[in-house]
């Protein structure tokens, strides 16, 4: 308890997340009566070495390339035909985009980075609200989390022994109906709220032009379903699959789109390094407070304190749930992932939950508290960007947070919704 | 002096460059070679080798550049004068938090020689020795911060 | 209060889990509850090359580990994990009561500050797990065989005609499941307890390694014991790999019938062949002369 103190305030005073779990984690060790602080040396090392971890490099690459290699302004341009015509315009743009992207994308906050760039202006200049447009691509970056590949559902994975096969599969379902769900909340408020003039919307797309942009990005609108294939089939493991999708990003740009040069592709490895060493240094610090969970035994008490409250599947679910959204409102999504999954699936597991089920539950969760006050990460990159006042944000987002509880619910109570892919294919 | 450490930032965006273009494609390669049924053996432990070695190489860059994740709601509502003690406070912990990691860095490097990586031959010291040199590398970018926040706040006191 | 963390990878329906739980029952009644034994599964305090590392840093952790991976530090002790080694349980009883043993477990403590609590947990024999019939070492030809990444495994696999592929035992199924592997080798329980029968279709019983393990500790946090606890630990680890290879034995023909039943097909086959092609073994790895030592010992009465 007095290590979590000291770790929020540290965290809230303003110190580096990595460098604050490595203050609360090596405090441990040094008080620690029989563990030498060489161990805790050990755990940073040994967190290093995971196959399935060397994902996160991948995606996050892969992701870089995409934005360079033409990749992503065909996907833009598609989206903008697909649904710029409906009533919300560009609002509409930018959640398609999300699931477009997603398909390669792992990281959730660099595309909704790169689409408060790139589709910020253009969203305000069509008539939308600022806040709304803010809001539209924040809470829609949910949906880049759910698809395959996510980084998120990786990391979730490899801490708790889940199939990272499954977990891709169950998050396509969620994420569908998590981009049709925010595009029902854009078209019922552009269409009642703001009453946009109709000359400002796109006109509707002629059908010829939309199989010829589809037939302009087929590699990219392609590209999650070889990457869950090449793993279904085994000829990559799902780590191996984000080496593919790096070469295959490369392929593409230099040889289908003739965009990726050799500069262009050592910009995005350099701006890659940068992500990379950010979120390792989170991981590797993180391992050393796993230890001091686990020696602990913090998992068996918590899962006994809430069986204690109850031993219903459903209770015991929502209760890990709200927790879980509370810690995503204050934590960044990957250390609440790193942090708090080695705890909950047992907890889970122990009321006769699937864990693939609840992976992709935590990770809409997680996320989604990254949307929202007080240190929703997504959140204030956006606003940063765009230049929108917390306050506007918050009261265009309101009715975006309220589907996306909805949504949650209706997963949470029909498993089937999330465990009908990976059942009927793995 | 300005001039060295740009140059040493260019060097260490290059080495974490190659080491990641390397990692692609020894699992790239692994897996294509795997499906020919000729697995190399030693592909993945390689990657993970370098893999500890780009996390904290790259980790000193991110610092370097100011990009790690931080929380300000609560920072940036505090005066300049009282932003700039704080971030001199935590880059002395950081400080302590480092040199610890570089010592027992060093102690664990040595403590194990036998262990060797995965199915290979290589000490498995290799891997070790990523967590001190990273941390000297940290170190080193830390000391300079601080002192340039130190001629900083004197300049503006 | 004294306390020790024993970290197993494996899960607490193996049988080897019975096994130490058995060790802590005995050794916290015997102590009258003065040393405390906790056990983890799932590896969540590190694996075990990690936890081994721990216990020479003088951590109060323990390990089950087998001979085999035990080599990188102390090579003798790695002709336990040798291919058709020994004939039956009786002899490992007598191999690790011996002087020879000893010595080994001597030097392990002197160089690694590794302590060998007792090394008769036998964890099983080996057999093949492939998807079509094997009847002799060229049948192997080309099959991707998932093994443990140590030489003695690798070089014995590979005698016997396979291709060698390490993998983490946890990424077997899906390994298997997928085509990224054509066979593994494992132990009944192993096969058992991890499923492997839903992704494969033979089984050959080669029996080419004897999986035997340790329960090995920090000799530094051993020794600040007082001695009456060190001998009732000890003692207590015996009894318990006694315990828990007693469970291997007798789980074994109902486990061959479970086996039989979910449509496996289990091949006794003559093993003069794959004997003699995985003598090369001790000759690659330079244990021909400590084998003959071994045999010394088994013939003495
Ligand atoms: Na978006
Ligand atoms: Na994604």
């Amino acid at each position: 308890m007095l290590y979590l103190i000291l770790f929020l305030a540290l965290l809230l005073l303003g110190m580096p997340l990595a460098f604050s779990l490595l203050a609360v984690g090596l405090s441990y060790f040094a008080l620690a009566e029989h563990i030498p602080v060489v161990v805790a040396v050990q755990r940073i090392v040994a967190s290093s070495q995971s196959f399935p971890l060397l994902a996160v490099p991948f995606f996050i690459l892969a992701g870089h390339i995409m934005n360079v290699s033409g990749i992503t302004q065909r996907l833009i341009h598609f989206a903008n035909l697909l649904v710029a015509w409906i009533a919300g315009g560009l609002a509409h743009v930018t959640i398609v985009l999300s699931a477009l992207m997603g398909g390669v994308s792992g990281s959730a906050i660099a595309d909704a980075a790169m689409q408060a760039r790139i589709l910020g202006k253009p969203m305000e200049e069509s008539g939308l609200p600022k806040g709304f447009s803010a809001a539209a691509i924040c809470v829609s970056a949910l949906i880049t989390a759910c698809i395959p590949p996510s980084i998120g559902l990786i990391l979730y994975g490899y801490v708790g022994n889940v199939s990272i096969g499954k977990l891709f599969l169950a998050g396509i379902v969620p994420g569908v109906l998590l981009m049709f769900t925010l595009m029902l909340v854009v078209y019922l408020t552009a269409k009642f709220k703001f009453k946009q003039s109709q000359q400002s919307l796109a006109k509707l797309p002629k059908l010829a032009e939309v199989f010829s942009s589809a037939k302009d990005c087929i590699w990219a609108l392609l590209f999650p379903v070889i990457l869950i294939v090449t793993i279904r089939f085994g000829i990559f493991t799902p780590s191996e699959a984000g080496a593919f999708a790096v070469v295959y990003a490369c392929v593409i740009g230099r040889f289908v789109y003739k965009e990726l040069s050799f500069k262009s592709l050592m910009t995005s490895v350099y701006e890659s390094v940068d992500d990379i060493g950010m979120v390792m240094l989170i991981i590797l610090s993180s391992g050393v407070i796993g230890y001091l969970i686990a020696y602990e035994q913090l998992p068996v008490s918590m899962a006994q304190g809430i069986q204690d409250i109850s031993q219903n599947p459903a209770i015991v679910l929502l209760i890990c749930l709200v927790f879980l959204l509370f810690v995503g409102m204050l934590m960044e999504g990957t250390v609440t992932v790193l942090l708090l999954t080695p705890i909950l699936v047992p907890v889970i597991q122990s009321v006769g939950i699937d864990p693939v089920h609840f992976g992709v539950l935590m990770m809409i969760v997680v996320t989604f508290g990254g949307t929202t006050p007080p240190v929703g990460v997504a959140m204030y990159t956006v606003c940063n960007i765009m230049k929108c006042p917390l306050e506007t944000f918050l009261k265009d987002a309101v009715p975006f947070y309220l589907a996306v509880i909805v949504l949650i619910v209706l997963l949470a109570m029909f498993p089937s919704l999330v465990m009908f892919l990976p059942d009927t294919l793995f | 002096m300005n001039k060295l450490f740009n140059r040493i930032d260019h060097v260490e965006k290059i080495i974490c460059g190659l080491l990641l273009i390397a990692i692609v494609l020894l699992v790239f390669l692994a897996a294509l070679m795997r499906s020919f049924s000729l697995p190399i053996i030693w592909s993945v432990d390689v990657a993970q080798l370098l893999f500890a070695w780009l996390s904290m190489i790259g980790a000193n860059l991110a610092l370097r550049h100011s990009n790690h994740a931080t929380v300000d709601v609560i920072f940036k509502r505090f005066s300049p004068s009282l932003q700039h003690v704080l971030r001199l406070v935590f880059n002395a912990m950081t400080l302590v938090l480092l040199t610890t990691l570089f010592i027992f860095g060093i102690e664990l490097s040595l403590l194990n020689p036998d262990r060797t990586l995965g199915s290979t031959e290589i000490p498995y010291a290799w891997v070790t020795a990523a967590i001190p040199v990273g941390a000297l590398l940290m170190t080193i970018t830390i000391v300079r911060q601080s002192s340039q926040l130190v001629k900083q706040g004197s300049g503006d006191l | 209060k004294n306390q020790l963390n024993v970290i197993t990878a494996l899960s607490s329906h193996d049988p080897m889990y019975k096994g130490l739980e058995r060790f802590k029952l005995l050794v916290e009644s015997k102590t009258d509850q003065q040393v405390e034994i906790r056990l983890f599964v799932g590896s969540q305090l590190g694996n075990d090359e990690d936890i081994l590392e721990q216990a020479m840093a003088g951590t109060n952790v323990a390990v089950l580990v087998d001979g085999g991976r035990l080599s990188t530090y102390q090579r003798e002790i790695g002709i336990l994990g040798a291919p058709y080694l020994l004939q039956d349980m009786s002899q490992l009883d007598k191999l690790v009561e011996s002087k020879l043993f000893q010595s080994w477990a001597d030097k392990l403590q002197n160089k690694n500050h590794l302590k060998v609590l007792a090394f008769n947990w036998w964890q099983g024999s080996r057999h093949l797990l492939t998807n079509k019939a094997i009847d002799q070492p060229e049948d192997l030809a080309g099959v991707r065989m998932r093994t443990v990444g140590a030489p003695i495994w690798i070089e014995s696999i590979k005698a016997m005609g396979a291709t060698p592929t390490p993998l983490s035992f946890t990424e077997v199924y899906s390994g298997l499941q997928q085509k990224v592997l054509d066979a593994a080798e494992a132990q009944y329980d192993a096969i058992y307890g991890a499923r492997l029968y839903e992704v494969t279709s033979h089984i050959t019983k080669t029996s080419h390694i004897q999986l035997i393990s340790g329960l090995v500790t920090s000799a530094d946090w051993f020794d600040s014991l007082p001695p009456q606890q060190q001998s009732i630990i000890i003692e207590s680890a015996a009894i318990a790999g006694r315990f828990a290879t007693h469970i291997v034995q007798s789980n074994e023909s109902q486990i061959e019938q479970e086996l039989r039943q979910q449509g496996l097909t289990i091949n006794k086959i003559n093993l003069a062949p794959f004997v003699e092609a995985t003598t090369s073994v001790y000759e690659t790895l330079g244990y021909s002369e400590l084998r003959e030592q071994v045999y010394e010992v088994l013939r003495d009465e």
